[in-house]
């Protein structure tokens, strides 16, 4: 009987421990003159479960903007903040690659997972607002908090030179050419060595018993900015404090800089880290600046494979000038054969080769025209 | 040697091959780009079955899932015209056959008892930023938040020293590509 009861309680607690999340706690909050308006808000699926001792909520949401400005929209950076959850801690999600003329409406998903400790709940947990919207003409609309107009604007600039790549592979190859360069995009995108990587932001300066490597460079063929010296302390598959300094040797004043970061393990293999910016700067031509973090990155190969660092290798991967115009290393530097193995295609190369996977060539080809 | 069909690559990737038939079409992907990038993907959508299976059985999508499976085969059809036959012994092949055994019964005891983790070790307080395979997190002590993605994706991620880590994938559902961020500071 007690047997009996208990199942029955058990069974009680576990229904009572899944529900519904009150629409209270989710909060959008766009400004009164967006180029952008919400259309409609689905949380169906979020939920609120007991996890042991902590609480989880699951927001699974998805919203319809609409462009209500005067133009095509580019890309969308939407931020979210879980104030309550994380102190400090934000989030966001971004959609770039985007072409959506005035009046039309596009979707955007936000699928997360936040874990607290059980605590009396006040206001919003999550609040979803917008940080920028980029538009055709490259003219950026938004609080811009996360940085979005930079990330946005790289990211149409990338979009834009991997479309006159196929577009111009089309003209001189054919059908037939574009199909192989499409394949070859996506055998590279499955071969690309991966690393699963944790970072440990501001870490306090105690003793790690690593070793200094030191950066070799690959020189980029017409970058704004040449580096000079870098290194990091690293121990086996974590390297703390990154820092490399630069020199501007263009000549205009430079705002900030981005050195891709390669690591090599003692096997051999190379895989792409991240990268190492320098923001807030005001580097003026044939001045150096330094960036120096103190952050710990900790990466993981393959199972089975563990990674021991034995090599860095960096090269320049953005420079943002003074009025805000971007830099980013051509087609032809990216497709030296060691940095076309590492460093990932660019998000608007993922989604042509996905639209080729999934409709075929014909659509690729619409898809080209239509820029 | 010419490719294995889809059909026998499909087996191949779910490990559904007679002993026989699994070393010699895993000879072939083995040397062939083309067929091990389909192996792949056969892999990857059985892997989104399972979890899609695991998570939420009652929604699961088949048109969808037909969808992958044909773009798959697609793009295998069309990689394959675009290589041309690859030449193999018989000899060569039957020194594979003998040398694969063993050295596929090493690797699988590796894996199983080498899985590299992470192990997060901060000080209390620090905000500590991870890539995983359904998501990125953000941890600050007990307190979580993570932006997830379907895992089997093709998903990209990049980190910055400044403290952002992305994931970057196409969504299935808008075609759209999105990308996740989250921020340490």
């Amino acid at each position: 009987m007690r047997i009996r009861l208990a199942m029955i309680a058990a069974w009680t607690c576990a229904a009572q421990a899944q529900s519904e999340l009150p629409q209270a706690r989710l909060k959008i909050d766009f400004p009164t003159d967006s180029p952008v308006a919400v259309v409609a808000a689905d949380w169906g699926e979020s939920r609120a479960a007991a996890r042991g001792n902590a609480l989880m909520l699951d927001l699974k949401t998805s919203l319809v903007l609409r462009n209500t400005a005067s133009q095509r929209i580019r890309g969308v950076v939407l931020r979210v903040v879980a104030q309550e959850v994380s102190p400090g801690g934000k989030a966001s999600v971004a959609v770039p690659s985007l072409n959506v003329a005035p009046g039309e409406t596009f979707p955007v998903r936000v699928d997360l997972r936040l874990l607290r400790p059980p605590a009396p709940l006040g206001g919003p947990l999550v609040e979803v607002s917008l940080d920028g919207v980029l538009f055709e003409d490259l003219s950026f609309y938004g609080p811009d908090r996360l940085e979005s107009r930079r990330s946005m604007l790289a990211w149409e600039l990338e979009a834009q030179r991997d479309r006159a790549h196929f577009k111009k592979v089309l003209e001189t190859e054919g059908e037939d050419g574009l199909r192989r360069a499409i394949l070859d995009s996506l055998a590279r995108q499955a071969a690309r060595p991966r690393l699963d990587v944790q970072i440990v932001h501001r870490v306090p300066p105690t003793a790690f018993g690593g070793q200094q490597i030191q950066f070799a460079f690959l020189r980029i063929p017409g970058a704004p900015v040449e580096p000079l010296f870098g290194t990091a302390e690293v121990a086996g598959n974590e390297a703390r404090a990154p820092r490399v300094e630069v020199r501007n040797v263009s000549r205009r004043e430079i705002r900030h800089v981005e050195i891709g970061w390669i690591v090599r393990d003692r096997d051999g293999r190379e895989f792409f880290a991240g990268s190492l910016p320098a923001s807030g700067l005001k580097l003026a031509p044939g001045a150096r600046a330094r960036t120096q973090e103190a952050v710990s990155l900790r990466f993981a190969g393959s199972p089975g494979r563990p990674l021991s660092i034995s090599a860095m290798t960096g090269f320049v991967s953005q420079v943002e000038f003074a009025d805000g115009s971007l830099w980013i290393p051509p087609r032809s530097v990216l497709s030296d054969p060691r940095l076309a193995r590492v460093v990932a295609p660019s998000a608007e190369e993922q989604r042509l080769a996905e639209i080729y996977r999934t409709k075929g060539l014909a659509a690729l080809i619409a898809e080209l025209k239509k820029f | 040697m010419t490719h294995p069909d889809p059909a026998e690559l499909a087996l191949y990737a779910g490990a559904e091959l007679s002993w026989l038939r699994r070393l010699r079409v895993g000879g072939h992907v083995r040397r062939c780009a083309a067929c091990r990038w389909e192996v792949e993907r056969f892999r990857e959508a059985r892997t989104r079955l399972r979890d899609m299976a695991w998570d939420e059985p009652a929604g699961l999508n088949w048109e969808r899932l037909a969808a992958e499976m044909r773009a798959n085969i697609h793009v295998g059809l069309a990689a394959a015209e675009c290589v041309g036959p690859e030449p193999v012994s018989g000899r060569s092949r039957w020194r594979m056959a003998v040398t694969a055994i063993p050295v596929a019964a090493l690797l699988l005891a590796t894996l199983l008892l080498q899985r590299p983790r992470l192990e997060p070790r901060p000080p209390s307080g620090t905000v500590v930023l991870e890539a995983a395979s359904d998501g990125i997190a953000l941890r600050q002590g007990e307190a979580v938040l993570k932006l997830q993605h379907p895992s089997g994706r093709d998903v990209t991620y990049t980190v910055n020293t400044q403290g952002v880590l992305r994931a970057r994938f196409v969504d299935a559902e808008t075609g759209y590509v999105t990308v996740n961020l989250v921020y340490a500071h």
